[in-house]
């Protein structure tokens, strides 16, 4: 009788759902905090009106009325130029100073120097020379994300193995093909930690410029809602500064998932 | 009388004011196995690195008898390109045609015939140095030059990898000169065995590549006594 007891309860156990806990794990908190906190304010624990429940509505109204969509279209612009213009410029110093040692002697110094500039001090400075528009919130996000992507970049050249490059000279390869087949490849793990880190600085950098002097954007939102006392709106736009940087986290965790396979093979030995 | 295919004369390697080889000369025939043994830090693989262009000399000759020749070494770390599957690694550096077909061929003469799709940290130290042996010989080289490529391998590996790479160079009818600190491995593995002692290579003595294997162990303890410095020798002695 025991025996067939333990039976039952074996063929029960399988017949349950198998749960990724890896999936689940990273959402327990944020999902308990939404809750304890719309449990608070539904049940009067707290004086405010600014719930969950509330920031959606607040999200359906601004997507009704076509403003969340405009001032994220206007934030994205924004970040992706900016992105891309100092991410170009910091890739091409990189490389050249990471491969030339001439060009190494004459830029690195300057650039280190320009580097221990906290950059959000420019922002007098780019106002007076660009104004208020576009090209200043870009440029000043281009000169953000330029830094981690250069550093990154020319550490990454100059850390790839100096054996497999002798290997590859004693194989025949011209410069071209080193580059193209053992120094880019060697480089790109920390080209790609460069990239994560200049896309936290991407929408550090925005946020600040938008909330000082803008007329758009999502930091102009949160500025001007707060202007109005409008606390649900403010809390709606750090809540969208946190999903998009965790986007932006997430498209780099699948580059490198593309691009860096070879670092977590499954298999072998 | 063959022509060598590789002729050092005089040649000197000083480094910061010390003599690190001092007039050796050297002849290395088509289709011979040549090993070059020695105490650590003798020259032996900075012989080598010069013979394969990495490093330069002093002074002295150094003459190909090709005009381009084609030589590969296999080092002693395998330098397998970590992002490149087993496959790719094969065909790094090979300018052939139809070389991803030759590459597998390659792979089935080393025995890593159902690896082609793995990456160099799945493999162990072994079969990455075999993957490092194939890759050499990809290019059908005309000289192959082996940097104390077992050095780092367990007692087991280290033979099979000797009985490989000897029956691929007299399979293939290879040139190769290997460097080892290994004297039952240069023994077993040559034609020829080279002492560098104080940075010279004047004493030869014949290894046991194609003699009895019952004749290999006195060769070994030959050269051991050539390469042993008489002060070490006396210090056993006592």
């Amino acid at each position: 009788m025991q025996n067939v007891e333990k039976i039952g309860i074996v063929e029960s156990k399988k017949e349950l759902p198998k749960i990724n806990l890896n999936a689940v794990v990273p959402w327990f908190l944020p999902l308990s905090v939404i809750v304890a906190w719309q449990s608070v304010v539904s049940f009067g624990l707290l004086q405010t009106s600014v719930s969950p429940i509330s920031i959606i509505q607040d999200a359906i109204k601004l997507i009704q009325n076509g403003q969340l969509q405009t001032n994220i279209g206007i934030s994205l612009y924004r970040a992706t130029f900016g992105l891309l213009i100092g991410g170009a410029v910091g890739l091409l110093f990189g490389f050249m100073n990471g491969l030339i040692q001439s060009a190494s002697a004459l830029f690195d110094t300057s650039i280190q120097m320009l580097r221990n500039i906290p950059h959000l001090s420019l922002i007098p400075l780019i106002i007076i020379m660009f104004g208020i528009g576009e090209p200043a919130k870009i440029s000043l996000v281009a000169i953000g994300v330029m830094f981690p992507i250069y550093i990154n970049t020319f550490q990454g050249i100059r850390s790839v193995d100096p054996k497999l490059i002798e290997m590859a000279r004693s194989y025949g390869l011209s410069r071209w093909q080193l580059i193209r087949k053992v120094i880019l490849p060697g480089a790109l793990p920390n080209i790609l930690m460069g990239l994560r880190y200049a896309l936290g600085v991407m929408w550090t950098t925005l946020i600040v410029f938008e909330t000082i002097s803008s007329s758009s954007g999502i930091g102009y939102m949160a500025n001007n809602a707060q202007t109005y006392m409008d606390i649900t709106t403010v809390v709606l736009c750090i809540i969208i500064y946190a999903l998009l940087g965790k986007l932006s986290d997430l498209i780099v965790k699948l580059m490198e998932s593309i691009m860096l396979q070879w670092r977590a093979p499954q298999g072998g030995k | 009388m063959t022509e060598p295919f590789l002729k050092i004369q005089n040649l000197n390697k000083n480094y910061n004011e010390k003599e690190i080889l001092r007039n050796v000369n050297l002849a290395i025939y088509p289709k011979e196995f040549v090993a070059l043994v020695g105490q650590s830090g003798g020259g032996k693989s900075t012989l080598l690195r010069m013979i394969a262009g990495l490093e330069d000399f002093t002074s002295g000759s150094l003459h190909f008898n090709s005009e381009q020749p084609v030589v590969r070494v296999m080092f002693q770390d395998d330098r397998l390109l970590p992002w490149m599957t087993i496959l790719d690694n094969l065909c790094f550096g090979s300018r052939r045609r139809k070389k991803r077909a030759q590459a597998r061929a390659m792979l089935a003469l080393v025995g890593l015939e159902d690896f082609e799709n793995y990456y160099p940290e799945q493999l162990s130290g072994g079969q990455r140095q075999r993957v490092a042996l194939g890759r050499a010989l990809m290019a059908h080289p005309q000289l192959l030059l082996l940097d104390e490529p077992l050095g780092a391998l367990d007692a087991l590996t280290r033979y099979k990898m000797q009985e490989l790479i000897s029956k691929i160079c007299i399979q293939q009818d290879l040139t190769a000169i290997l460097v080892t600190h290994d004297v039952n491995e240069a023994a077993k593995m040559a034609d020829r065995v080279l002492v560098i002692r104080d940075g010279n290579t004047s004493l030869e003595e014949q290894g046991g590549r194609r003699l009895d294997e019952s004749q290999i162990e006195p060769i070994a303890k030959k050269l051991f006594n050539d390469i042993i410095d008489e002060n070490v020798k006396g210090s056993y002695a006592k």
